[in-house]
């Protein structure tokens, strides 16, 4: 019966590994995005040509967005190290910090729409389907200092 | 009940049984013992015996079922493994790339 259970655990180790192994080396294998949008959604040359149009005029946007996210953090932080929780500084940038989520939101699925409006219908649904979740649904981190 | 036959008792006395002769019958059974010994029911060493490679580089073989088994947990795993990511791969991929369209996840890596 001993020997038993220690094959079937050597069994189970076996199963394992392998699933671990291939698991691994598999996720290695990352094909790069623009390729993957490009395969996946069937994109024509044209429809690509202007998604890649789209996504360099977005670029600005972004690194706007970036710019007032990382200050409204910052600003946080730095009322958080001196106390300042409470004080109605602190109550103002965490109204801005959600705005500036909310706008940032906003601008972003508004991108991952006009995308998706330059592929074919079907194609433009499911690469909303796929990525609007994480957009929406992603679990952000709050600003430093905020618990 | 059967009577007692006597003429068939008598061939029976009377028979005797002459094998042919065996010199190396002594030693084949030894040497039979011996593998069965060192490699009971290995496959291989069963194949190697007819090939006359001795059994007992094969002592360590286990069974075939064994063998089986063992090989078929890891064609199960390698299978699920597979299967795993080749159906989370888009997910992974989607959420790398919403990673360089939304200034939140961008800056998230700043929050340390």
């Amino acid at each position: 019966m001993k020997r038993l259970a220690s094959f079937l655990l050597l069994v189970v180790a076996v199963a394992a590994t392998a699933y671990g192994v291939t698991y691994y080396l598999n996720t290695r294998q990352t094909e790069d995005q623009w390729t993957w949008l490009r395969r996946e959604f069937h994109l024509s040359a044209a429809q690509f040509a202007r998604i890649e149009a789209l996504h360099a005029a977005y670029q600005p946007v972004c690194a706007s967005h970036c710019s007032r996210i990382m200050a409204v953090q910052q600003r946080m932080a730095a009322l958080e190290q001196a106390g300042a929780k409470g004080s109605p500084d602190y109550a103002a940038a965490l109204k801005e910090w959600d705005a500036v989520k909310h706008e940032c939101n906003e601008a972003t699925l508004q991108h991952l729409h006009r995308v998706a409006a330059e592929m074919n219908p079907d194609q433009g649904r499911r690469y909303l389907v796929l990525m609007v979740p994480h957009i929406t649904q992603y679990d952000h981190r709050e600003p430093r200092g905020v618990r | 009940m059967m009577d007692r036959d006597p003429n068939l008792s008598r061939v029976l006395k009377s028979w005797r049984h002459e094998p042919p002769p065996a010199p190396r019958f002594n030693a084949e059974v030894w040497a039979r013992i011996e593998a069965a010994r060192e490699a009971p029911w290995a496959a291989a060493a069963f194949i190697a015996s007819r090939l006359g490679i001795p059994a007992q580089y094969f002592r360590w073989a286990l069974p075939l079922g064994a063998s089986l088994a063992l090989a078929f947990a890891a064609l199960l795993g390698a299978s699920a493994g597979a299967l795993h990511t080749s159906l989370t791969k888009n997910d992974r991929i989607a959420a790398a790339y919403a990673q360089t369209i939304d200034p939140l996840q961008m800056t998230a890596g700043h929050h340390q």
